[in-house]
């Protein structure tokens, strides 16, 4: 109720505070295109997002300003279920890249099409995988600012000392925990809650295991694939030991910030979190630790336009000057911790350059999930049965896939009407 | 009640139209509370009903098909359907709660008041500290419990490994002990509340009836239940219906704390209507009405159940 409560007030603030901004940068007298744009970068990237933007301000002075506003990603999905059927949305906005065809299909979102046709925006400067998740019936609804995938950070110090490398399969990771045991006190502590579905993701694409069916609407992953692929959880932490069961979210990055652990699998936003701490630390990919097929996890934040504002072609084009500012600049973004997804930046000498970005993850093993409309449904009941996975010894694998499976199929049957 | 005898009494005077003022005086007086009480519970509360008989659609009015009681069919009888699942698993979880918390919520702070009504040295104090956590806002006191009941780093899992009793018990990732945890946790948080209510009736009672069951020779346990507990009934069935209801609408420990795990043994039917309401997935909000109502209607049955009970006990 509380929390309700909250959402309700966070709303009615943001509603007052467009309504005012509204007022003070309306296109009266001043001429200034005034857009609201929310985002969800609540860490260190937030910060750059901001001074990016207020460099997009500065530079458009009098013509355009870039009101932004910042809410957890936890709550920011409810805040647009509430905010934009009252019209009191963004009119720019950050998703996730498996929501967008979600939110398209339930008509909240406006859609790109009109506004880029004679724009500089190009398919083949971006990942096509990233770039068609932003597609839902034939009309694109996002456009990609970013790839963050999940890879593996290593103690330099403590890998040295033992005369250990660096992992790249799953024998390898078990055997580099044995020689560890003497040197330090952690190996690779797996947090059984977020970011653990992240981890079954990599997994089950490793194993050759699938998410959705053919069809992107049912779960897929009630298969031998996808049993070996939460299966190796179970096997690490109870029968192999390479971390403590029980880890709780981030008490995983606690133990590497603290020297203490070997390993840490994140994604690339805690990169800074980890500069931080002064660990001497290197990045490796993630790419076959559980599997033979080289796949790795990765998100992508991508712009959309939520529906209910009234938006006019003077407001449009400020948007897109915008997200074209941002986008052609996203090598900044890339020093805030995350993997450009405009290939341009991607390729060029400068991010080549940065230390630790390239030896994170090999762009070609990303494998995204299959962003389809029933996604939410279909997939997400897996992640509760991760974390039992990795929190029961004696865990029934299969019985936990069949419970995935079966709540994932009625939700479906439910969104599909069937 | 009180309230229209006297207007009618009014009324039959001569000088009734002289007095019209007075006749509204109360009325204004009522009047910012009947305000509020109108926009945030019977406004809602009504809309709610209408909602729950559609299928709503947030977002395009021209959507929003009236489909009778289907909602209620689909979530009480539709055995294969997914809010089915999610209807009985949210109850099933949330009178779990309720069955664990609600005694210890009564009791404990029954004891507590019963020690500090015999005011010894330094009772104020207590009384103070027992009634601080009741300060503390929701985020605030599952932030406290969550270190403390970290599986690894936490204080209490430290303390217990130091006295030799158990190891790593994963406090809100596995059950029993996150059930454990969140009454734990709720019992610290609410004992203020009826500690005061129970401070104050035992007050009321008079000292001359312990004085003569001393007399009589009665033992501290039947001057307890042949003495107190009758003496201080009505306070006993506010706050056992108060606290019932309140812990109906237990939302933010599970949500916060265990996140409704493991494997949704603690995911309570408020955070399922919440979740299906406005959630990220597919906001369904005919179906989490529905749900909130049927919830309402079971804590009405109950409490009407729990005064009948309870006087029943008492005569």
């Amino acid at each position: 109720m509380k929390k309700l409560m909250m959402s309700l007030m966070l709303v009615l603030s943001i509603a007052l505070l467009a309504a005012c901004s509204g007022d003070d940068n309306g296109n009266g007298d001043g001429q200034v295109t005034a857009i609201t744009f929310w985002n969800i970068f609540t860490g260190p990237d937030g910060q750059e997002m901001v001074a990016m933007i207020n460099d997009f301000n500065a530079q458009h002075e009098g013509e355009i300003r870039v009101l932004t506003q910042t809410i957890p990603s936890a709550d920011f999905y409810e805040v647009m279920n509430t905010a934009v059927p009252q019209g009191q949305g963004p009119d720019v906005a950050i998703m996730h890249l498996d929501n967008i065809q979600r939110y398209a299909s339930l008509a909240m979102l406006y859609d790109f099409d009109d506004l880029l046709s004679g724009s500089d925006f190009d398919a083949a400067d971006y990942i096509p995988a990233v770039w068609n998740a932003g597609l839902f019936e034939g009309r694109r609804y996002g456009i990609p600012l970013d790839v963050h995938p999940i890879g593996l950070f290593y103690n330099i110090d403590v890998l040295e000392a033992a005369n250990v490398e660096v992992p790249t399969t799953t024998e390898e990771l078990i055997a580099a925990c044995e020689a560890l045991q003497t040197h330090v006190i952690h190996c690779l502590p797996l947090s059984s809650m977020w970011p653990s579905q992240t981890l079954f993701t990599a997994s089950l694409f490793q194993n050759d295991g699938v998410d959705l069916d053919e069809n992107g609407e049912y779960p897929a992953f009630n298969t031998p694939e996808g049993y070996a692929a939460l299966k190796v959880f179970n096997d690490l932490i109870f029968t192999h030991g390479v971390s403590i069961p029980n880890v709780g979210v981030d008490e995983d990055l606690a133990f590497f910030r603290q020297g203490n652990a070997a390993f840490h699998i994140n994604g690339i936003w805690m990169l800074n979190g980890i500069i931080e701490s002064g660990v001497n630390f290197g990045t490796a990919p993630i790419a076959q630790l559980f599997g033979d097929t080289p796949a790795t996890w990765a998100g992508s934040h991508q712009f959309v336009m939520p529906r209910g504002r009234s938006v006019d072609a003077e407001k449009q084009a400020a948007i897109l000057t915008f997200v074209e500012f941002i986008t052609n600049n996203s090598l900044r973004w890339a020093n805030a911790g995350q993997i450009p997804a405009n290939l341009r930046v991607l390729e060029s000498a400068e991010f080549q350059a940065l230390p630790y970005h390239s030896t994170f993850v090999d762009v070609s093993t990303i494998q995204f999930v299959n962003a389809s409309p029933y996604f939410d449904d279909a997939f997400t009941p897996i992640y509760s049965r991760v974390t039992a996975a990795m929190t029961t010894p004696s865990a029934d694998i299969q019985a936990l896939l069949d419970a995935a499976e079966l709540e994932g199929i009625q939700r479906v049957d439910d969104a599909l009407g069937n | 009640m009180r309230l229209n005898l006297k207007a009618s009494n009014v009324s039959t005077t001569p000088s009734a139209i002289k007095e019209l003022p007075k006749r509204f005086e109360p009325a204004l007086f009522i009047l910012p509370h009947l305000i509020i009480f109108s926009v945030f519970f019977i406004f809602p509360f009504f809309y709610g009903l209408v909602i729950s008989l559609y299928d709503w659609h947030h977002f395009f009015p021209e959507q929003r098909t009236f489909i009778g009681l289907a909602n209620y069919r689909r979530i009480l009888f539709e055995t294969d359907h997914i809010y089915y699942e999610y209807f009985w698993r949210g109850l099933r979880n949330t009178l779990t709660f309720v069955a664990l918390s609600v005694p210890l919520l009564v009791a404990f702070p029954l004891f507590i008041a019963s020690l500090i009504n015999t005011e010894p040295r330094g009772y104020k104090l207590f009384r103070a500290i027992f009634y601080l956590p009741s300060l503390f806002s929701i985020a605030t006191l599952v932030l406290i419990w969550r270190w403390v009941l970290n599986t690894n780093l936490g204080v209490l899992n430290l303390t217990l490994a130091h006295l030799g009793v158990g190891t790593n018990i994963a406090w809100l990732s596995s059950q029993p002990f996150a059930w454990i945890s969140l009454v734990m946790m709720t019992v610290w948080w609410t004992i203020g509340g009826n500690m005061i209510i129970f401070t104050a009736a035992l007050k009321d009672v008079p000292d001359m009836l312990y004085e003569s069951a001393d007399i009589d020779g009665a033992n501290l346990f039947q001057k307890f239940f042949r003495i107190t507990l009758p003496s201080i009934r009505n306070q006993l069935v506010y706050i056992f219906i108060m606290t019932t209801l309140a812990s109906f609408n237990v939302f933010g420990q599970p949500q916060l704390a265990t996140g409704g795990g493991p494997q949704q043994t603690t995911t309570v039917l408020m955070m399922y209507i919440r979740n299906i309401a406005f959630g990220g997935g597919r906001p369904r909000p005919g179906i989490a009405t529905a749900m909130a109502v049927c919830m309402g209607i079971i804590m009405i049955i109950i409490s009407i159940a729990q005064t009948r009970i309870i006087k029943r006990m008492g005569d």
